[in-house]
């Protein structure tokens, strides 16, 4: 019989913090996040990159990519010896795609596995928590920029992290094109064609960007469904209003009314 | 593949780089955290490591030991060049990683509580030490423990008992209130 070995003294947080501080291992995600790191640099290094194109429906994309993980993506091909000369120091050659056309597909189609991006590991850590939380907007939903800066962990960091999303390298594979400002316009797109290639990607993908507008325009920020939910607009798909949807102008109006924030969309 | 053919191919194959790593990260992360005590100067040690084994591998010769002792050589240098550096300066370097969202002071304050717990348990007598590194660091059970230090279970307990009071003295002490 093994008895829990517990000793009867401790405090569950005294108990955790003398593990987190005493255990020799390393953290298995900074393993991780160091193995793309050191991985993207040592192609880089040796200029081990190529690119392929792919017929991406809504404009044409051109990947980098080192065999394994992304380091940049453009719909811009024909400025590509610049653009891969600013980001990666050399302009690489067109080379085998193998099994990444298959991630990027997948990335594309809204599933993106966290060890595909090769930048995450070098970029500062607010940028990478940037694009990490926008990765995670669903398709067909988009998310206001001051979202991005809270689940990024700085709510009050709304400029940058809109300066980090304009300079996404992985833009359509970290979805940038889904951060739209808080009153619900499109707002900025930094890839070619701006602000028209937003809407085009944003419709291709299905959202309902007349609606969008028509929200906008009455001044409507979220969406009350069931009685005690609020949600940005199109959460879960749901543009449709219900005989129970009650439109919201703000949180605290929501909150007022006895709404909570819908733990999907997380709008508060 | 074997070591000695997987370093060379690494030398320009990506691929071959990245299962150095794999086959060497965790044992350079241990070897640095032994040498710091502190987790997130380890990590800061365990990059600069790859990165400098990155450029440096060219000249990597083969002296019939295992690659990793290469690595751990590395690591060890770097430490002792920022022992050398942080005894000429009072000031600490902030992590140029950290959060933005974390007043900068935050950081320090917790490596600091760190560091000062890690002093904490030095000052126990040696078998509480053991105790305490051994269950809480190494996660091992009060069996194991009281196996690997030849006591009996019942000790072990008492002796954890002991070491965490005496810690906790040692820590509110230090000005550390349990929160931190």
């Amino acid at each position: 019989m093994t008895a829990r070995p517990e000793p009867e003294n401790l405090t569950p947080e005294e108990e955790q913090r003398l593990r987190a501080q005493l255990r020799p291992e390393a953290d298995p995600a900074f393993l991780a996040r160091l193995r793309s790191q050191s991985r993207a640099r040592h192609a880089r290094h040796h200029r081990n990159l190529g690119w392929f194109d792919l017929n991406y429906e809504p404009n044409p994309i051109r990947v980098v990519h080192d065999g394994e993980l992304i380091h940049l993506v453009t719909n811009d091909p024909g400025h590509f010896r610049d653009i891969a000369g600013e980001q990666l120091g050399y302009v690489p050659e067109r080379g085998p795609d193998e099994d990444v056309r298959h991630r990027v597909e997948n990335a594309l189609a809204g599933e993106l596995r966290g060890d595909t991006i090769a930048y995450l590991g070098e970029l500062p850590s607010f940028h990478r928590h940037v694009l990490e939380a926008t990765a995670g907007i669903p398709r067909g939903e988009v998310r206001p920029y001051a979202w991005v800066a809270r689940l990024a962990g700085n709510a009050g960091a709304v400029r940058a992290a809109g300066t980090a999303l304009a300079h996404n390298p992985v833009p359509f594979i970290v979805p940038c094109h889904r951060v739209v400002k808080s009153d619900l316009e499109l707002g900025r797109y930094s890839a070619a064609g701006g602000t028209v290639t937003k809407e085009r990607i944003l419709r291709f993908e299905g959202l309902e960007v007349a609606r969008l507008a028509e929200m906008r325009a009455r001044g409507v920020r979220y969406l009350g469904h069931g009685g005690d939910t609020f949600c940005f607009p199109g959460c879960g798909g749901t543009w449709e209003p219900q005989d129970d949807t009650r439109t919201f102008r703000s949180v605290v109006e929501a909150r007022s009314l006895g709404y909570e924030p819908c733990s999907a969309c997380r709008p508060a | 593949m074997h070591e000695a053919a997987l370093i060379t191919a690494a030398r320009t194959d990506s691929d071959a780089f990245a299962r150095l790593y794999d086959n060497t990260a965790p044992e350079v992360y241990r070897f640095a955290f032994s040498l710091t005590r502190d987790h997130a100067r380890a990590e800061d040690v365990t990059s600069e490591v790859y990165r400098r084994a990155l450029t440096r591998l060219d000249r990597y010769e083969d002296r019939g030991k295992p690659f990793v002792a290469w690595l751990l050589t590395i690591a060890r240098n770097l430490v002792r060049d920022e022992a050398r550096r942080r005894s000429g300066r009072e000031t600490p370097l902030l992590d140029h990683d950290c959060r933005v969202d974390e007043w900068p002071g935050d950081g320090l304050l917790r490596a600091e509580a760190a560091g000062a717990l890690h002093v904490a348990v030095r000052r126990l007598p040696e078998v509480q030490q053991r105790v305490v590194v051994l269950r809480f660091g190494h996660e091992r059970s009060v069996r194991d423990v009281a196996d690997e230090i030849g006591k009996s279970e019942a000790a072990v307990k008492q002796l954890t008992y002991r070491a965490v009071t005496r810690l906790r003295e040692l820590m509110q002490e230090a000005g550390y209130d349990g929160t931190t």
